[in-house]
């Protein structure tokens, strides 16, 4: 009896990995060959020159050693991180707000079904063109800068962009705004999930809506907000396309709003540097391995409890 | 005891549909206020759209439609663009009858090019327009990722949550791992390979990748954990479904709302992507949308017309509505999710 | 997340793109031409050793064109003899005579028309015959075994005398001229009439070219401007192209970065000009209202400004109203243009050497690019007829004639010091010193950052 018992969950168990191969094939046959090559790359001299390609041999850790002789990575690296936490603090409140609202049924919004459609719409638009539309409106020739030089707010010679606060803020309230709309469906395709039964059994219990919300929806949810703060997390550092429409790929001023991934494509557009673009990569990519690996033992670790 | 219960809860209802009412108007006064806020720029590209090429770099921004729409679509349709020479009072006095003639000449010369032009109906010229096959193309792409993507990406999670072997931690760790890989640093070598196994100018190197997306893979694994208990595939497998029958009839309706989300998500990155599709195609009867507007944004000085760029950028945009409304339904809570729960 | 991710790479583009309203199209933006290490400086290079025409030979059964737009492509189709469309739907394939033609079009946002390009001149399967190049990148091609002379094309110095010399340098390499052009950029002062009279007491364009002839009577211009409260220019680097253009040292010499003379005139007066409030720092492609009111006396351009950037479809524009002159200004520049290239590997050479010489050398077809294409034609012959040719007064001038002026300017364009990293050095150049103009950095702090970026973005400095 036990035998057979085990015999069937090996069975069923060797599904795991046929379920895997689609998976696994795609990502060996497409993916992991340019990977491998990206991290040979960053141990050789390989750049271009014109049409010309210069290719050496090891160069002993030459491209990593490049990006620690001086501070510039630290403060792109902060660049990144300030624009991305001014952006998703309000993102994840604002959608978990939006999320309690719409699945408390006391509340009965009318207009809930339009509401949920129209957040995400932001997302729609190509990021560049998205951009583009805002800029017009902010820049210092740009009709909210006239408005609010005609209120006194600011000087009319002043160029709102030339402020790095505001700069890092127009920044994060962009990728607030693409990505909110985002962030609350995920959020809400996690409550559908949700057993309906709790809410009605809490509401006979006489639960108020903040109860509800903190008691079911949210540990229920925990799995998803790891996804978010996760996705988030690694979007987040590799924020490219809002500062460099913004600032015209200059991260100004003074590359206050320069990112890693600006930095990056220094040395990957025109005449391309593989070597170093290539060490560049890794790096990023070791970082946000260990932020993410932390960020999940941390918030995903109580969970398996 | 029964009794007092009731007027018990009575009393609460009361006092909370009194709080009810302000939280209500607070909820719509922000929810109002964000959708302003994200709709204000469908209204700008629609105005931006209805304005000629002067209006759209004079610097001045417009808040109000212009009356070039026909006109833009017109040109995006690949009417021409042709502006004759005015005489005015001015140049007559100046020039000289022999001047004035070579200019009249000149214009009649063109005015037999604007004919010659609108000799083409414009119904012709509408058919004729690369713009459709690039939408279809787009559609292609975009539609087979988005399947491949959401079916695959399911199927992988679905291995990971529900089955235990040897290799199964290591797997999702590496999952996780290549998720954090920035996607910008391999795209070229990607071009490259695709290249040297013949694979560019077709699609597929546009659509199969995406059926390892780890990104969707992890949403999928974590709405797993949250709404699929492993209980109900036992119950299938008691009931005699086999593995892939139970993954398809009972775990993939299951996930409809995460799949409605992540194929919506899927279908807008493939629709608006241009970099790598503009490597791998080449031939023109493959090129996609995205490519078609840059090429409208290349184009010579003479032909040059912002309100035509718009106009494509909106024409490109509609389609992605369209989709996003037919899955809408799945996120905003209009399908019931049927016999999840046990 | 996905979109973010997938999307990171196209808006590159975007931002040089569409921000502006005018952008690199078939006119180069921002920066300046190449050729390398030009040997004779005043003197272009000449065709090099010719070779009899009736050695070459067509042994491909295609030619393949490399474009990044149809405007060429256009004029292909109505001048070359012997061509036509295949399709009317598809202009992208045709036949000249009994040769297939193939256009390859690949818009040149993110690079993307040179990283194709580029593979089709390394993959010895790929099939190029033509290609086109702008003056920004011109100088990665014009090398040998990746162009052809022109001198291995049959074409001798004699049939390209009558070119102007700045058309040439920018595809000579080491003495050897590896392209031809149809067109001409000569560049401008573009200024606005009623300011002129009302600060200058004249709108004529001699006289205001008289105020304006050299770089310290134009600052004392900007001065009585900013006194009558309007800018001189929009941005800063309105004026950067004139200064680049005319450097007398290229920006790398025995393999370090060098600081022309000329563009470090163009820090000061700029540090000068912004301190006291006579332009301002930022995107040299938002003008912002300069088009359409009374506020900025110039910008300097080339004529297709004209119909591009200047919003003369704009009833409310000045250039609606033939509000702007036109004066050649204190240097003489360009901006722009199309160079047609043939590929050392071509395997059409004879068909390849034909279309350089109808498209680019026959006095007929450039007649007709003139008066039919509104093209600014490389004859200085036809420059000549048509500046004196009162019929070519423009709208947008108030009936002045541009030629007038652009032929003169061009005649003394001297691009030898150009080379092939011009772009990068130009635009990194301008990023940093635009925070020193805004004070953020002292110069010297935005020089070294300039340095450093530049590095980065030109490997072989930084390896």
């Amino acid at each position: 009896m036990k035998q057979t018992k085990n015999g069937k969950a090996v069975s069923f168990n060797k599904w795991g990995y046929i379920f895997l191969i689609p998976f696994v094939l795609t990502y060996l046959f497409f993916q992991l060959v340019p990977l491998v090559l990206t991290i040979y790359y960053s141990f050789i001299t390989y750049y271009e020159d014109g049409l010309t390609t210069v290719r050496s041999g090891w160069n002993t850790f030459a491209n990593y050693a490049y990006f620690f002789k001086d501070t510039r990575l630290v403060t792109y690296g902060l660049n990144t991180i300030i624009m991305w936490i001014i952006g998703f603090i309000p993102q994840i409140l604002v959608s978990l707000l939006l999320g309690a609202w719409f699945s408390d049924a006391r509340l009965r919004l009318k207009a809930a079904s339009f509401y949920k459609v129209v957040i995400y719409l932001p997302n729609l638009i190509m990021a560049s063109a998205f951009s583009l539309l805002f800029f017009s409106l902010l820049k210092d020739t740009g009709p909210i800068h006239g408005l609010l030089a005609n209120m006194g707010i600011i000087k009319p010679t002043e160029d709102l962009f030339k402020n790095v606060w505001f700069a890092r803020c127009i920044v994060g309230f962009m990728n607030f705004l693409m990505w909110f709309g985002n962030t609350t469906i995920l959020l809400m395709a996690g409550m559908l999930g949700i057993d309906q039964s709790l809410y009605e059994a809490a509401e006979v219990d006489g639960a108020t809506p903040t109860q509800v919300f903190w008691r079911i929806t949210l540990p229920l949810l925990r799995p998803i907000l790891v996804y978010v703060l996760l996705t988030s997390l690694i979007g987040g550092l590799q924020m490219f396309d809002v500062p460099q429409v913004l600032t015209q790929g200059k991260g100004g001023p003074n590359e206050t709003t320069f990112t890693v991934i600006m930095w990056l494509n220094r040395f990957s557009s025109g005449d391309k540097d593989f070597g170093k673009g290539g060490a560049l990569s890794v790096v990023l990519f070791i970082i946000t391995g260990i932020l993410s690996m932390i960020v999940y033992k941390v918030s995903a670790g109580k969970q398996e409890e | 005891m029964a009794n007092n219960n009731t007027v018990q809860l009575q009393m609460d209802k009361e006092k909370v549909t009194g709080g009810i009412r302000v939280r209500r108007v607070v909820a719509n006064v922000v929810l109002v206020f964000l959708c302003v806020l994200c709709l204000i720029w469908f209204y700008m590209l629609f105005v931006n759209a209805t304005l000629n090429h002067g209006q759209l770099t004079s610097g001045i921004l417009r808040m109000y439609p212009g009356t070039n729409f026909g006109e833009n679509f017109r040109l995006l349709m690949g009417g021409k663009q042709i502006a004759l020479t005015e005489i005015t009072p001015e140049m007559r006095a100046e020039l000289s009858e022999a001047d004035i003639a070579k200019i009249e000449a000149k214009n009649a010369d063109l005015q037999k090019q604007i004919d010659e032009a609108n000799k083409t109906p414009f119904i012709k010229l509408i058919a004729h327009s690369k713009v459709w096959k690039g939408l279809l193309n787009s559609v292609i792409i975009a539609v087979g990722s988005a399947v491949l993507c959401t079916y695959f990406s399911t199927m992988t999670a679905y291995a990971i949550h529900c089955y235990n072997f040897r290799a199964k931690k290591f797997i999702f760790t590496f999952i996780l791992m290549i998720m954090t890989i920035p996607t910008q640093v391999t795209a070229v070598g990607f071009v490259r390979l695709m290249r040297s196994i013949h694979l560019h100018d077709t699609f597929l190197p546009l659509i199969i990748p995406a059926i390892a997306a780890p990104v969707t893979f992890f949403y999928m694994k974590q709405y797993m954990d949250s709404t699929l208990p492993i209980q109900i595939v036992e119950a299938a497998r008691i009931d005699g479904s086999g593995e892939f029958r139970t993954f398809n009839t009972i775990v993939l309706p299951m996930m409809k709302p995460a799949i409605a989300v992540q194929a919506i998500f899927t279908f807008v990155g493939s629709w608006n992507n241009y970099f790598v599709p503009s490597l791998i195609l080449d031939s023109a009867k493959n090129k996609t949308l995205p490519i078609l507007i840059w090429e409208q944004r290349n184009t010579d000085w003479k032909n040059f017309n912002m309100g035509t760029v718009y106009m494509m950028i909106l024409l490109s945009i509609f389609p992605v509505i369209v989709v996003y409304f037919l899955l809408s339904k799945y996120i905003v809570g209009g399908v019931a999710l049927g016999s999840v729960k046990g | 997340m996905k979109k973010k991710l997938l999307s990171v790479l196209l808006s590159t583009a975007m931002v040089a793109a569409l921000l502006a309203g005018c952008n690199k199209t078939t006119p180069t933006s921002e920066t300046t031409p190449a050729g390398s290490e030009v040997v004779t400086s005043q003197v272009p290079g000449g065709a090099g050793d010719v070779v009899d025409v009736e050695t070459l030979e067509d042994t491909g059964d295609t030619l393949t064109i490399y474009v990044w737009n149809e405007e060429w492509l256009g004029f292909f189709e109505k001048y070359m003899p012997n061509y036509t469309r295949d399709n009317d739907a598809d202009p992208l394939a045709g036949h000249l005579g009994d040769l297939p033609v193939v256009w390859v079009e690949n818009a040149s946002t993110d690079n993307v028309y040179q990283t194709k390009l580029d593979e089709a001149l390394k993959d010895p399967n790929a099939d190029v015959d033509i290609f086109l190049v702008e003056a920004d990148y011109a100088g990665k091609y014009t090398v040998p075994g990746v162009a052809k002379p022109l001198g291995e094309l049959g074409i001798t110095d004699a049939d390209l005398a009558d070119q102007f010399a700045y058309t040439q340098q920018v595809v000579t390499t080491d003495g050897v001229l590896y392209g031809s052009s149809w067109q001409t950029c000569g560049a401008g002062m573009i200024y606005n009439r009623e300011i002129a009279k009302e600060v200058l007491g004249t709108d004529d364009p001699d006289e205001v070219q008289a105020k304006v002839s050299t770089w310290e009577d134009y600052q004392k211009v900007a001065a009585d401007m900013k006194a009558k409260g309007y800018l001189m220019t929009p941005r800063a680097s309105s004026t950067y192209r004139v200064f680049s253009n005319n450097v007398s040292s290229p920006w790398i010499k025995d393999g370090e970065i060098n600081l022309d003379p000329s563009i470090k005139k163009w820090v000061d007066m700029s540090k000068e000009m912004v301190e006291a409030g006579e332009t301002k720092t930022g995107d040299l492609w938002d003008a912002g209202d300069t088009y359409t009111k009374n506020t900025t006396f110039c910008v300097f351009g080339p004529a297709w400004f004209f119909n591009f950037c200047m919003g003369v479809d704009d009833p409310a524009s000045i250039a609606a109203k033939g509000g702007w002159g036109l004066c050649a200004g204190p240097q003489a520049h360009y901006w722009g243009g199309t160079w047609v290239c043939v590929a050392d590997k071509s395997d059409n050479l004879a068909t390849a050497a034909d279309i350089v010489k109808t498209m680019t050398l026959d006095k007929d077809v450039l007649t007709k690019l003139v008066e039919n294409e509104n093209q600014d034609c490389n004859s200085k012959e036809l420059a000549d007829k048509y500046a004196n040719d009162a019929t070519f007064g423009n709208d947008i001038l108030g009936g002045q004639n541009p030629y007038t002026i652009f032929s003169k300017a061009i005649g003394g364009i001297d691009v030898s010091n150009m080379s092939q990293y011009d772009q990068q050095f130009n635009e990194t150049f301008q990023t940093y010193m635009d925070d020193y103009f805004d004070g953020k950095l002292t110069y010297d702090e935005a020089y070294e950052k300039f340095e450093t970026a530049v590095k980065e973005k030109v490997p072989v400095l930084n390896n």
